[in-house]
């Protein structure tokens, strides 16, 4: 039972946001959405141990496309959200083998660069918007228990949801996690090479799991598109949706279902309702961040199990497996 | 002729920069993004020694260089040294903490208003029908030179060949006595003096800001990729070449698309030769 009392708290917590002003909403709604990025990315890097920084363009893929499909071609938000992932899905299935082909750190940075070129051609491009971005795109009507009275705007209608996007967006990491193929993944994070040697194509996982995140990811920014009504290529920059991203993982810990809740909650949410002035805001976002990777290297997540366990410390069984694997291959390689 | 030589006198500087983070990631293998606001506080701080404190702009340089490199050895020991054995991604991302902080901490001093320092070399000579500054000459003298001087310290001192074998194996380094606390310090000191030095002098000709930290570290890192981590010396060719695919790029494609140009380049060598285009040694990631 135990099991399902995170989600239960997940669903009351935003219902009872559900209920606030129309400011409230939006900052409720913006925060899961960049929360649901996080999660996107939570997939490549948390799981396949690839420190992705260009999760930013498949959010931005995701709202460009519903922008465009929605005040061009009049697209309604779920014919959008099919079309819109799709392409994203397609981007990252061409680009992921080429930029998958490197490791690491350089991973990192030549998927840097991809959110450069995002956010370059967006911006210079005047079919795209350009800097001024594309506004005016139309909300669905209201859900029929709220009636065109109960939810002006559909406000409300949006952020009920995204709600159900980042539950269900959640439920989906919790599937491929708790699954063979997030299990492989993670032995291909702690040792790649042997688990080549054990016959796993570890390039076919590695992209999987970067396509993964770039259709969750752009299934958060078509909802962006659809709640905020305008896209321009600011919100996607690296800064604003990539290293934040990378940042709710890191802090929240990473392969850890809860940890991008816990640290959306803390560094997103938390920061945006106690309304400090921008440069507190910052001051928070960066000392916060450093605390908790420096004195909490698992992350928020491993932090709270830590006081449910009372102190002790627990290593994975993963771990633990991967490294007698390791211990009989090295033994019997002295043996041949 | 012109856009050419605009490129490279840009491109030493970048090499200048992305010399000191090959010191810093290639030794102590730390992704140090705060290194681009090395530069930043280095650029500032000369402005501020020049312009408020009215000292020449040799001691003013000597100021944003001090600053620089305390600000470098900050990090290393607040930050990165207690982190050694956390995986690489929390470093990463405490790095980002510090450019977060750095970069607020400096627009509430210094505003973020655009600033040179003044008392640069004025004047400027011509090569064919290019017009050249001869505080670009200047500045690409003195990057060649201190990149040259760095390289040699690598190379022939006992504490650079010692950082090589850090970089190439820290843990058997360690067994064979080499002192790697104090290998640590040498990188971050000498690396963000090299950053210290391309701000202040920057600074003298073009205008700095508070905010140009992070895409400066970027211009590093497409530098390191395409000149490969293995060397000091290759950077300045990679630097070189940066400054003139911006260039070519910027004159190519006026209205916008330059960025993309220098960083769809920079992809390319990166799948194409992932150990980078002059990078002879074997990548070990």
């Amino acid at each position: 039972m135990t099991r399902f009392l995170p989600w239960a708290a997940l669903v009351a917590g935003l219902g009872i946001l559900g209920t606030g002003s129309p400011y409230l909403l939006t900052l409720a709604a913006t925060s899961a959405l960049a929360i649901m990025v996080a999660i996107a990315l939570n997939v490549s890097m948390g799981l396949g141990g690839s420190v992705n920084l260009g999760v930013g363009v498949f959010y931005g893929c995701g709202a460009y496309g519903a922008a465009l499909l929605n005040t061009k071609q009049g697209y309604s938000l779920g014919a959008s959200l099919v079309v819109a992932v799709a392409i994203a899905v397609v981007v990252s299935l061409i680009v992921g083998p080429l930029l998958l082909r490197t490791r690491s750190l350089y991973f990192a940075i030549s998927t840097l660069a991809l959110n450069g070129i995002f956010v370059d051609i967006v911006a210079s491009n005047d079919d795209l918007g350009g800097e001024l971005g594309i506004p005016g795109i139309t909300r669905p009507g209201p859900l029929p228990f709220f009636g065109e009275d109960g939810d002006p705007g559909s406000l409300r209608t949006m952020y009920l949801l995204i709600c159900v996007a980042l539950v269900a967006v959640l439920a989906v990491f919790a599937a491929i996690r708790g699954h063979r193929v997030g299990r492989t993944l993670e032995a291909i994070r702690e040792d790649e090479l042997l688990c080549q040697s054990l016959g796993y194509t570890t390039l076919g996982y590695r992209v999987f799991a970067f396509t993964v995140t770039a259709g969750l990811a752009a299934v958060a920014g078509v909802f962006y598109a659809f709640v905020i009504q305008y896209v321009n290529p600011g919100p996607f920059s690296f800064l604003t949706s990539s290293f934040q991203a990378f940042v709710i993982v890191a802090v929240g810990g990473a392969a850890r279902t809860w940890g991008p809740i816990l640290a959306g909650i803390v560094l997103v949410a938390g920061p945006s309702f106690l309304e400090f002035s921008a440069t507190t805001n910052q001051y928070v976002y960066g000392g916060v961040l450093l605390a908790i990777v420096i004195f909490l290297p698992g992350g928020l997540a491993a932090g709270v199990d830590r006081l449910a366990r009372g102190g002790a410390a627990t290593t994975s069984s993963l771990r633990r497996t991967l490294a007698r694997l390791k211990h009989t291959r090295e033994s019997e390689g002295e043996l041949s | 002729m012109q856009e050419l030589l605009n490129g490279v006198a840009q491109g030493t500087v970048y090499a200048l920069i992305a010399a000191g983070l090959v010191l810093i990631f290639g030794v102590v293998r730390v992704p140090h993004f705060a290194h681009g606001e090395s530069v930043m506080v280095s650029g500032m701080m000369t402005c501020w020694a020049v312009t408020s404190l009215h000292l020449p702009v040799l001691l003013g340089a000597a100021v944003g260089v001090a600053a620089s490199v305390g600000y470098g050895l900050f990090l290393c020991f607040a930050v990165y040294w207690p982190m050694r054995n956390h995986p690489e991604w929390n470093l990463l991302a405490s790095s980002l903490g510090a450019v977060v902080i750095t970069q607020t901490a400096a627009i509430a001093i210094w505003t973020s208003t655009p600033r040179v320092t003044p008392g640069g070399v004025s004047g400027s000579f011509e090569i064919g029908d290019a017009i050249i500054p001869w505080s670009w000459a200047v500045l690409a003298a003195i990057s060649a030179a201190v990149i040259g001087a760095t390289a040699l310290l690598v190379s022939r001192t006992t504490a650079g060949v010692s950082m090589k074998a850090m970089a190439a194996d820290a843990e058997t380094a360690q067994l064979m006595g080499i002192p790697v606390r104090k290998n640590w310090a040498i990188a971050f000191a000498v690396g963000s003096a090299l950053a210290g030095v391309a701000g202040s002098v920057y600074s003298t000709v073009f205008p700095v800001s508070t905010t140009l930290g992070l895409d400066v570290t970027f211009s590093a890192l497409v530098v390191i990729i395409l000149a490969g981590i293995g060397s000091v010396a290759h950077v300045l060719w990679g630097g070189v070449l940066l400054g003139v695919v911006e260039a070519v790029a910027g004159t190519v494609f006026p209205g916008g698309y330059q960025d993309s140009m220098v960083f769809l380049f920079m992809l390319v060598v990166l799948v194409a030769r992932p150990n980078g285009l002059f990078g002879l040694e074997r990548a070990r990631d």
